[in-house]
């Protein structure tokens, strides 16, 4: 078949460029490694920073209850510039500023924070742990010698029996959460489909340029098993892309996808959309530089918009609305429902992808149609 | 020859300028992008944590401390009566609660006789801030407890007239320890990071292709035309490196005017800002010349730019910050986040010129030293 | 006013211009004639100061050709070395301040220069909107902006339509007419024929003749050249110039695809024989032309090749 031959030529020609297999094999493969490493198992206590330069005895104790607060995770700054700074970034909930014994400790919040309480709540039950034997020595001072006091205090601390915390928790973490790469392979993936995809729109502005597609009008059905060819090529490159690094996921670390009968069609159709993504800007852009000035941004920004780069969770409503107008949310949507709640096949998800499928690849081949016959 | 230099620089920029893919990735790329970011988090994280409290035990000292629990809650966190405990787990999966706080049966009895005894705090495995927040002031709540308990055995045995007194008297008293609470005045911009980082990330390409122009022109014949007049070889040079300065830096200095201006995203002390941008330009034109100086065609110029550009800008931090782990090593290497830190200075840290000196000099090094090497293999290759 | 002496230049293995030596008098035109490869851009660019010699040297006015002495050459490369994103004006704006041109004589002399190649009209345009003819024209005059002592024209009219050559030509026989010296490369006879006041035949990187128009052609006295257009097997055809080469006053014969060339000075009278030889070996003959000695018959004399491929 012709149109094989053709998506084989680009296929080959896509091999021969080392840049190009780079930025779209390996590149997701770095970010998912540096995402995974950087930012795995973060979230599950209060970041807070401590500032303590000469701390009495009394001040020790509070450190030491601090570090072992189940609430509060704990770093260590030697200045307030670096502390403000990172409280300002909010990198940290807050900060803990521990002067010499007899002065306050005092709690820094950022200027924006609307929502402290936890942090307060979390190092006011520090607090009270510090002061037991301090607090018996004082009342019982009123009564008796304070050496009297202090051995009385010191005794009955350590016959007195704690009272402890137990926990226990009820059901389970999300599936992407439990692993560190979890949410980070498919999030990248989808981000980088798109991507490549829309830069490969460079290389197909080159091939306008020389003149291949007005030639490929002068053979029987020349037009047509070129597309083909082409459509063919760009999705075998991006089903590559997706074989390697959900293999990799899965294989090396282990993450959950869940059912494949509902993550391959995802993967599939995803795949279309972003090969027709590409060949539909490569018919409309005038140059290849063109092409790279907008696929990156437009990658970018609709990899933010829809979800790869933060889960649409965690900003407003409106934004998440928003995000919805690019396949890639849906996509993440179908990516939670399949791995978090192992759902099966996500079918509002997939019928919306399907719709974006179906209509960039009529959009890219009437656009590119309509250039061989008229050249504009 | 300063004429010359002149003459060419400004023909560079004026043909930049007029090109629409250049606007894009210079100006209109970075500043969309990190409208996105400040439209998604400009509102900051927000924590907030719903705790309930379950009294099963039926004494005075579980009401109490119930009680000064339900009123003890602040901005981003609040107690509320569990009415059934019995229905803990039931209730915490359909989300009424974060993390429940249980007073056992038989803790009030245990903390009169001083025997051991358990708090308990229910958490669900999907919110674990939640949890461990609980767990700390069930903590805090124990303590409270053993000071009461401690400070009754201390005085029995010390043989005090009234212990129950003595007990009152410990649960009255402050901690030791004073806490006081403060601002830390001053905002960070998200966007403050994302713009400048996105400028960078583009101005490799932007400034890339200005960069390679001179292997272009020397294609297009017109680099031989220059050259027949009576313009030395050094002065194109100079001018195309002034000619890549000034569409660099004239472009990043749009990009933070407009997020500033128009947006409020101040990225620090203006003297500061605009020394780090004409530093950074400096390394980004720097590396590119040193790129279209040892590349062998226009077309590897060009994918070794897309490469450099995208990886330096992954491990630079332009995609996100606050990262533990090899990130933060990896972005003192790349120009991308030496800038980033220095922007992060001034306007996170508030730091003043002086404090980043030794950075805008790094970058200024950097973009010397490869600019000199880019441009002599240049020299050789193509004006001979 | 130009002098030109022995230049060589080397690119590894191959020597492309191999002892070069020629004058150009004030107000003169001379043409470097010669096939592609010959050597001509290359001598050309030497002349420039684009290019350093291997050997030899080249002096305008007597002194070399340096620095700020550059101005007194106009250069006209083979490429349309122009911005294409830029209009013709500010194209000819930018060369003429690097050519220490400013303020109002600036602006007049684009006008006047405009004026000679004739855009006049279309000043304003982007040079990507012209036509290769336009082009070209723009070209000449980016050459003339600064009223150099020495023009240099490089195959100008190469992949032109035949009304802008024409005007070309002319365009640089008016100048050659108002006094200004220039040297112009082609592989097209008939140009250095028309415009040319001395020529030098260029081959393989040596000047291989030199003198007017007249003289040149003269050395190949009354020959004429007879070219025949054929329909036969390339054997037959081959068998066939085999036995024109030895027929009497036949100087040279040479084979390009179906046609056959012959200089002789029997001129009319060397065709009948050569028609009845044709029969002869099975030979079809479509075609006779006779041409007079030109610029063409005097390269194929010297070198036993064609100066057009």
């Amino acid at each position: 078949m012709r149109t094989l031959s053709t998506a084989r030529v680009e296929w080959v020609r896509f091999f021969r460029d080392r840049i190009a297999m780079f930025s779209t094999i390996a590149m997701p493969i770095v970010v998912v490694l540096l995402i995974g490493l950087s930012f795995g198992g973060a979230g599950d206590r209060l970041g807070v920073g401590v500032l303590a330069p000469a701390p009495g005895p009394l001040g020790q104790q509070f450190l030491s209850a601090l570090e072992r607060s189940p609430g509060l995770e704990v770093t260590t700054y030697a200045d307030t510039r670096d502390l403000y700074r990172d409280i300002r970034m909010g990198l940290l909930s807050g900060g803990v500023e521990v002067p010499p014994d007899g002065q306050a400790v005092r709690i820094d919040v950022p200027q924006t924070s609307q929502d402290y309480g936890p942090l307060v709540a979390a190092v006011n039950g520090v607090v009270a742990q510090v002061g037991t034997r301090a607090i018996a020595v004082q009342v019982l001072s009123a009564y008796v010698p304070q050496a009297k006091a202090e051995q009385a205090a010191a005794a009955a601390e350590a016959s007195v029996p704690s009272l402890e915390v137990t926990t226990r928790t009820v059901g389970a973490v999300s599936a992407m959460d439990a692993n560190r790469f979890g949410s980070a392979v498919p999030s990248q993936l989808m981000l980088f489909m798109f991507l490549n995809g829309l830069i490969a729109a460079a290389a197909l502005v080159q091939a306008r340029e020389l003149g291949v597609f007005r030639r490929t009008l002068a053979a029987p059905q020349g037009l047509r098993v070129y597309l083909g060819g082409l459509g063919a090529s760009r999705f075998g490159i991006a089903m590559l892309q997706a074989a390697i690094l959900l293999g990799l996921g899965v294989l090396s670390f282990r993450i959950d996808l869940g059912a494949p009968s509902a993550w391959v069609p995802l993967v599939v159709v995803y795949g279309v959309i972003c090969a027709a993504a590409g060949m539909l800007l490569g018919a409309i852009v005038r140059t290849p530089g063109q092409a790279v000035a907008v696929a990156i941004p437009m990658g970018i920004v609709f990899g933010m918009l829809g979800g790869t780069m933060w889960p649409l969770s965690v900003v407003s409503p409106v934004m998440r609305a928003i995000g919805h107008f690019t396949p890639q949310a849906w996509a993440m949507d179908a990516w939670n429902l399949i791995i978090n709640e192992g759902s099966g096949f996500a079918t509002r998800q997939m019928a919306v992808l399907l719709v974006y499928a179906v209509v960039l690849s009529v959009l890219a081949l009437w656009a590119l149609g309509r250039h061989a016959r008229t050249g504009r | 020859m300063w004429r010359h230099v002149w003459l060419i620089a400004r023909l560079g920029v004026r043909r930049s300028l007029r090109d629409r893919s250049i606007l894009i990735m210079a100006l209109v790329a970075p500043i969309a992008i990190a409208v996105v970011v400040g439209a998604a988090f400009g509102g900051g994280a927000s924590v907030s944590a719903t705790i309930g409290v379950a009294n099963e035990d039926r004494s005075d000292i579980s009401a109490q401390i119930a009680q000064s629990l339900t009123n003890a809650g602040g901005d981003g966190i609040a107690f509320a009566t569990v009415s059934e405990p019995a229905q803990i787990d039931a209730l915490l999966d359909a989300g009424t609660y974060d993390a429940v706080l249980v007073l056992p049966a038989g803790l009030g009895d245990a903390v009169l006789t001083g025997d051991a005894a358990d708090l308990e705090v229910v958490g669900r495995a999907a919110e674990p801030l939640a949890t461990s927040i609980a767990q700390s002031v069930a903590q805090g709540v124990a303590a409270n407890l053993q000071t009461a308990r401690v400070t009754a055995a201390a005085a029995t045995t010390a043989g005090l007239p009234d212990v129950g007194a003595a007990v009152q008297k410990a649960v009255e008293t402050q901690s030791p320890i004073a806490v006081d609470q403060g601002q830390v005045q001053g905002t960070f911009s998200v966007m403050a990071y994302f713009a400048p980082g996105m400028a960078m990330l583009f101005l490799f390409f932007v400034i890339g292709e200005g960069a390679r122009s001179i292997v272009a022109e020397r294609r297009e014949g017109t680099l031989q035309r220059i050259l027949a007049g009576p313009v030395s070889p050094s002065a194109v040079l100079l001018g195309k490196t002034a000619q890549v300065m000034i569409v660099g830096v004239v472009s990043m200095s749009v990009v933070w005017l407009i997020t500033w201006l128009a947006f409020g995203a101040s990225w620090g002390d203006p003297l500061g800002v605009f020394l780090v941008i004409v530093a950074a330009v400096a390394a980004i034109a720097g590396i590119s010349l040193f790129i279209t100086g040892i590349a062998r065609t226009e077309n590897q110029a060009d994918a070794l730019t897309t490469m450099v550009a995208l990886l330096f800008a992954i491990l630079g931090g332009t995609f996100f910050y606050g990262a533990a782990g090899p990130l933060v090593t990896m972005q003192k290497f790349t120009p991308n986040g030496q800038a980033l830190a220095a922007f992060v200075e001034l306007s996170a840290a508030q730091a003043t010129v002086v404090e980043i000196a030794p950075r805008i000099l790094l970058l200024l090094g950097i973009g010397i030293g490869m600019a000199a090497v880019g441009l002599l293999t240049m020299r050789n290759k193509v004006l001979a | 006013m130009l002098e030109v002496d022995g230049l060589v230049r080397r690119f590894g293995e191959h020597t492309a211009v191999d002892g070069v030596s020629f004058r150009i008098a004030q107000g003169e035109t001379y043409g470097l004639l010669g096939p592609n490869g010959a050597g001509k851009t290359t001598t050309i660019n030497m002349i420039a100061g684009l290019l350093t010699p291997d050997a030899g040297e080249v002096r305008l006015l007597d002194e070399p050709l340096t620095g700020d002495r550059k101005s007194l050459i106009g250069l006209v490369p083979q490429d349309i070395a122009l911005y294409p994103d830029l209009s013709a004006v500010e194209n000819l704006e930018f060369f003429g301040r690097l050519q220490n041109l400013s303020g109002p004589r600036l602006k007049q002399r684009v006008a006047e220069v405009l004026e000679v190649v004739g855009l006049t009209d279309r000043g304003k345009d982007h040079i990507d909107t012209y036509s290769g003819g336009m082009k070209r024209r723009a070209n000449i005059a980016v050459g003339l902006l600064h009223e150099p002592a020495l023009l240099i024209l490089d195959e100008p009219t190469v992949g032109v339509d035949p009304q802008s050559r024409n005007s070309i030509l002319e365009s640089v026989s008016a100048l050659g007419g108002a006094g200004m010296a220039v040297l112009y490369t082609t592989h097209y006879m008939e140009e250095a024929q028309r415009l040319c006041d001395r020529v030098g035949i260029i081959d393989a990187g040596r000047l291989i003749a030199e003198g007017t128009p007249e003289e040149l052609v003269a050395q190949l006295g009354e020959q004429a050249t007879v070219r025949f257009r054929l329909n036969a097997a390339p054997d037959a055809q081959r068998a066939w110039a085999e036995v024109l080469r030895t027929m009497p006053d036949v100087a040279a014969v040479q084979e390009s695809g179906d046609r056959v060339s012959v200089m002789t000075t029997h001129g009319p009278a060397f065709i009948a024989p050569a028609v009845t030889a044709a029969r002869e070996a099975g030979v079809g003959v479509a075609g006779v032309e006779v041409t007079e000695p030109d610029l063409e018959a005097v390269f194929l004399h010297l070198t036993g090749k064609a100066l057009r491929d």
